[in-house]
């Protein structure tokens, strides 16, 4: 069961696509949907064995080590919509936000859509070093699992909202380098979607300027990624089990796992930065990954996220947050330039973190054994954060690290990762009237 | 058996002015401190006092329980000898050397209190509040350490 189990997952990893066109995506997508749910038959026909292979003792664990893990739970967390955006939540809107998740026209060359580069049996992301939208970019391909629980979107965190997030790469040259009005444009031009935009928002999308019409396409989209959310996984059951006081499940947990838990909490102090049920403060950590992508040229992170963020018209405390209080922008009102931002990076969320290599805003670290051997072996004097004393060199010893490793595979949700409502055909273009309900 | 020491005038003279300006700077003190004594502290919040006890105040975080990873507001009320022009708040790890990623806004909300907006503690551990109380051309500084989960 589990080579069959594997055989599939590399299939579904063949499925994956580079600047695909159109039928394309259709065609491979479809393929990947079909082998992501055999694939995941399979896993659930496998994970049993594979659970019971190594475990059934439950470690002594501490109070304050239980308390430590309790607070990675539970998941998931409630699903609270987006004041900012008077369209989260809605049904319709995510099917219109999904038509536009795949639509290449929303590029400068017709072939790139947002699907290029957060695929889902990758789980939203590329599975590539760097990306390649119209031009090779800097930064690796975040999953867009979980995104819906961020604070702050993008490596760099330079937008404070998931829908002012989606503007972003479309205006990037070297994304899809393309003017915000053809969002809008194609809202207001093309059957299918000027019906679903006039479904959503009363409306029709030719009746308001071009910005607001960006925005509202863009909504639709944060709408769509809002239910990329993942499921729970080997170690919520561990977790629920152990904050419950239930010995017999939470023994169940695999050895290895419970002990690179106990590291990850304790020796390795992860979770000072990767905390709570997400494993992210959802802030931003120097981690001694270099900054130059270029001789003479640099990548700052957040140093140009927080300058990106206040300077960007689609922000929290602009005109297009739907909540008139603007409580939603209490974090862009406050966030607080430093010199230490240079070189910082967002805490990635952790969960399914072994099936979204490669690592680091760059992708500079192939698989999750350099990732933990990269802070192994911190090299201090790489550390550019302004006199901040937080990370230290761990110092693990081999069955260490393979310990963490087992516990950070343990935050994988069963295959495909995750449950979302897509529509029974996200490419083709059929009037929207017909949609199934 | 010791002689008596005798004074001259002039050494009386000093020696009575140095004990009426003692005497003075006593009951300056005593009035500084009884002025901020008789000012009352609401009760319910976390106490702290400078070391003389000149400015006092009492804090309570908004929403009530503190967290990591989550916006929240102070609330201070303020006893000091002098009107309080000011008061400052920021939070620091000193363990790790850094402070918060946001910068409160502090707003007097009424007569003793204030209100700072926009704190966020971003990671598990122990922070320490650090209060600024300007009053005329003099600012204090009040600590109060928090562990937080």
């Amino acid at each position: 069961m589990k080579s069959v189990a594997t055989l599939l997952a590399r299939l579904a990893h063949a499925a994956n696509v580079h600047a695909p066109a159109k039928g394309a995506i259709d065609a491979r997508f479809k393929r990947a949907r079909i082998v992501a749910a055999l694939g995941g038959l399979a896993a659930i026909i496998a994970a049993p064995t594979a659970a019971c292979a190594d475990s059934g003792a439950l470690l002594d664990f501490s109070d304050a080590e239980r308390r430590a893990l309790s607070a990675h739970g539970p998941w998931p967390p409630p699903l609270v919509a987006d004041p900012s955006n008077r369209v989260s939540g809605n049904r319709e809107a995510a099917a219109l936000g999904q038509r536009l998740f795949f639509d290449g026209r929303l590029s400068a060359n017709g072939r790139v859509a947002c699907v290029s580069c957060h695929m889902p049996p990758a789980l939203f992301s590329d599975r590539r070093k760097t990306s390649t939208g119209i031009a090779p970019v800097d930064r690796n391909s975040p999953s867009l699992l979980d995104v819906r629980f961020q604070r702050w979107f993008g490596r760099d965190g330079g937008a404070d909202s998931l829908w002012a997030h989606a503007l972003r790469p479309l205006a990037d040259p070297r994304e899809h380098g393309i003017a915000l009005t053809r969002l809008a444009e194609l809202l207001s031009t093309d059957a299918e979607l000027s019906c679903r935009y006039r479904k959503v928002f009363g409306r029709d999308a030719a009746s308001v300027d071009a910005d607001t019409g960006a925005a509202d396409g863009a909504k639709a989209i944060a709408a769509f990624q809002e239910t990329l959310v993942s499921m729970p996984t080997p170690f919520d059951r561990f977790r629920d089990a152990l904050a419950a006081g239930d010995r017999d499940a939470a023994a169940r947990y695999p050895a290895a796992a419970q002990r690179g838990a106990r590291i990850f909490v304790g020796k390795g102090r992860c979770n000072v930065c990767h905390i709570g049920p997400l494993f992210s403060n959802r802030e931003f950590a120097d981690v001694g990954i270099p900054f130059f992508v270029a001789p003479g040229k640099v990548d700052s992170g957040r140093h140009d996220g927080i300058r990106r963020v206040r300077d960007d018209p689609f922000n929290q405390l602009g005109r297009h947050n739907d909540d008139p209080a603007r409580a939603t922008g209490i974090a862009t009102r406050h966030v607080d330039p430093q010199p230490k931002n240079f070189g910082e990076w967002k805490v990635p969320g952790l969960r399914n973190v072994a099936r979204t290599a490669p690592y680091m805003h760059n992708g500079s670290l192939a698989t999750l054994t350099d990732v933990i051997r990269h802070y192994s072996d911190l090299d201090e004097d790489r550390l550019h954060a302004d006199g901040e004393r937080i990370l230290k060199p761990l110092k693990l010893n081999d069955a260490e690290v393979a310990d963490l490793v087992s516990f950070l595979e343990s935050l994988d949700s069963p295959p495909p990762g995750f449950v979302v409502e897509l529509l029974p055909t996200p490419l083709a273009r059929i009037p929207c009237a017909n949609d199934a309900k | 058996m010791a002689k008596p020491s005798r004074r001259s005038p002039k050494s009386t003279h000093w020696h009575c002015t140095q004990v009426r300006r003692t005497g003075a700077g006593l009951v300056a003190l005593a009035l500084v401190v009884t002025a901020a004594d008789a000012c009352e502290l609401p009760p319910g919040g976390q106490p702290v006092a400078n070391g003389d006890g000149s400015v006092r105040l009492a804090y309570r975080f908004e929403p009530t329980e503190l967290r990591t990873d989550r916006h929240f507001a102070l609330l201070v009320d303020v006893c000091a000898a002098a009107p309080v022009e000011a008061v400052r708040v920021d939070a620091q790890m000193p363990e790790h050397r850094h402070g918060m990623n946001y910068k409160p806004v502090v707003a007097k909300s009424s007569a003793d209190r204030w209100r700072a907006d926009g704190l966020l503690l971003h990671m598990p551990g122990r922070w320490e509040f650090r209060f600024d109380v300007r009053t005329g051309n003099r600012t204090e500084r009040l600590t109060h350490a928090v562990n937080v989960e």
